[in-house]
């Protein structure tokens, strides 16, 4: 989708170098790419450091942006790779480690009762490595290919890491919902 | 193609967003500045500031001068120096002095010995003349010999015991040499650094260590000629400076090894009454200086400045607990340091340096670090940075006894991204 003209203005005024432009900007974005990341860290601190990267590199990379593209697309994947560096360099080998886990039939589990902070709660317990395939497949939208590409990992160790991360997420929402009854009991 | 359950997760994070805190756009628009070059001021003023700040830092450490003995203008006499036998330090009469006895075996550990010291040394009534051998054009003429003495094992039984102690615990000086990051070590930055510091003082200390033998010696001489105010020795802080270059490579996210190579100049001010002829000439003496090189004189009290001089390599590792434009970081690691020279310098002599062999030092010796340092980018390559910390010896510097020296530090850095 090609950027609408409000953005290439804007694009175009941050390549000035209009300071108020630069804001801008990123009152338009931040707000997203924050909640992106976050659900990546663990932190709301760590995921500050990862957006406030994502805009320096944004800024710095605007001349050369592709207008053909979607510019929030473009944010948000630099987003995203700036969030799985850190990660990798946080936890480097321990990303991909599996303890075993008991596996139960999944089922597709009603999200509507619960706000967005709930849920990102759910996803940051998840381990680093099936947290990070879990925000890419689920959510962000990308294939098993495109995440073992991204991440330098088998398809196979995707696909592993997802079923993982499902396991655990209907495990802990399941828990939620018994301990609401219990309360409403 | 995703499922119900993909597009469910979707559906229920759709359009999220969060409300960033008031920092970001700062941090954000600081690294604009940086980018566009327009801070330049700023730069400046740090720069300033710092260099301030590390000039000064010295000046507030404060002065803990000591007197070994009070001072006195009575002239007294010639004391020359040949080595014993047995390797250690001897003092004995002069050969145009009446009479050569020397003080054998006596040590701290042996009291009724040291205690008998006095019924061997020969009193001194009056100034003999044609005592000082012709050196050099200096005034011979202010020179008063000591007739006798014996240094080799003397304890401290003609000193006071305050004294004594204080001669284990005088002051050195330290700097930890210091590196810093530019950025997160996300970048994976090398790092570059020129380092300049200096300050504090140490609250024990092996620089005095070796000389404390030689200067019982000449009091013991004074003491038993009845002279006892006659060796003055007066030691206080003086300025410390380090200047080196170093690397650091980021090893985690918060987490970098750093090294380096840099001169470290530890200095002591102080006041003397006596010299040492040499064969270049009459040189002061303090109670570092070894006095087997020749003749020591007494005479009118004169300054001088102590420097001991060492090569210093650095290795440390360093933790961001605050990892912003503004850095705080912990640190720790352990410096190797190697010891060129000790000098002695007065405006009245000669200047004299010394291998450590001579004075008695270590030529290598660790010491752990351990520090604190906040730092500011100035610009896309450039950072600068204070520090301060602590510096604890792990191997005594002084071969003959066990001094661990320890300080308080403060220094400025200067970073530049090499990639």
């Amino acid at each position: 989708m090609p950027i609408s003209n409000l953005e290439h203005e804007l694009i175009q005024k941050c390549c000035d170098g209009n300071r108020t432009a630069y804001r801008k900007f990123y009152e338009f974005y931040a707000g997203e790419l924050l909640a992106i990341a976050f659900r990546y860290m663990k932190t709301k601190q760590e995921a500050e450091d990862v957006v406030q990267e994502t805009f320096i590199k944004a800024f710095k990379n605007l001349a050369s942006f592709n207008k053909q593209a979607s510019l929030k697309t473009w944010l948000v994947r630099i987003a995203i790779n700036t969030a799985l560096n850190t990660l990798r360099k946080q936890h480097n080998s321990q990303l991909w480690n599996v303890d075993e886990f008991e596996d139960i039939e999944l089922s597709v589990l009603p999200l509507d009762n619960y706000n967005y902070a709930e849920l990102v709660s759910f996803i940051q317990q998840l381990p680093v490595g099936c947290r990070s395939v879990f925000n890419l497949y689920a959510i962000e939208g990308y294939s098993h290919k495109e995440i073992a590409d991204l991440l330098s990992i088998s398809q196979g160790t995707s696909k592993s890491q997802y079923h993982r991360a499902k396991i655990l997420l209907q495990k802990m929402i399941v828990s939620e919902e018994t301990r609401t009854k219990l309360k409403i009991l | 193609m995703k499922g119900l359950y993909e597009n469910n997760w979707q559906k229920a994070v759709e359009g999220a967003k969060i409300e960033p805190s008031a920092a970001l756009w700062n941090n954000i628009a600081s690294n604009l500045d940086m980018e566009k070059g327009r801070n330049y001021w700023v730069t400046l003023l740090m720069i300033a500031a710092t260099v301030t700040l590390a000039f000064s830092f010295p000046l507030t450490i404060g002065d803990s001068a000591f007197k070994l003995r009070q001072h006195s203008s009575q002239p007294v006499a010639q004391l020359d120096a040949v080595n014993s036998s047995n390797g250690g330090t001897s003092l004995a009469f002069n050969e145009n002095n009446v009479e050569n006895k020397s003080v054998s075996n006596l040590n701290s550990e042996n009291n009724k010995e040291a205690n008998s010291t006095q019924n061997h040394l020969i009193s001194l009534t009056e100034k003999p003349q044609n005592t000082l051998p012709a050196i050099s054009t200096h005034d011979d003429s202010n020179f008063y010999p000591i007739k006798e003495a014996k240094a080799q094992g003397v304890g401290f039984e003609f000193l006071n015991w305050d004294t004594a102690l204080q001669l284990a615990n005088l002051n050195s000086y330290y700097i930890i040499p210091y590196f810093m990051p530019l950025k997160k070590s996300e970048d994976r930055n090398l790092l570059a650094s020129l380092n300049m510091g200096t300050g504090s003082s140490s609250t024990s200390s092996g620089l005095f260590s070796n000389a404390t033998e030689r200067v019982e010696a000449m009091s013991l001489s004074a003491k038993s000629d009845n002279f006892s105010n006659v060796v003055e020795q007066s030691e206080s802080k003086g300025a410390a400076f380090y200047i080196g270059a170093g690397i650091e490579l980021p090893i985690g996210s918060r987490w970098s090894l750093l090294t380096g190579l840099g001169y470290l100049a530890q200095k002591a001010e102080g006041v003397n009454n006596v010299v040492i002829a040499t064969e270049k000439g009459y040189q002061p003496l303090s109670i570092y200086t070894p006095i087997g090189l020749g003749s020591v004189f007494l005479n009118e009290s004169y300054r001088y400045t102590l420097t001991n001089n060492y090569i210093s390599v650095p290795t440390a590792i360093k933790y961001s607990i605050i990892n912003r434009k503004v850095k705080f970081r912990a640190g720790a690691g352990i410096s190797t340091d190697f010891m060129l020279n000790h000098a002695i310098n007065s405006e009245s002599y000669q200047k004299a340096f010394y291998k450590p062999s001579e004075v008695d030092y270590n030529p290598i010796a660790l010491s752990g670090l351990v520090n604190f340092d906040v730092s500011y980018n100035i610009n896309k390559h450039y950072s600068i940075a204070l520090e301060t910390g602590v510096r604890k010896g792990v191997t005594p510097i002084d071969k003959n006894k066990d001094f661990y020296p320890s300080s308080f530090t403060g220094g400025i850095v200067l970073l530049y991204k090499i990639r």
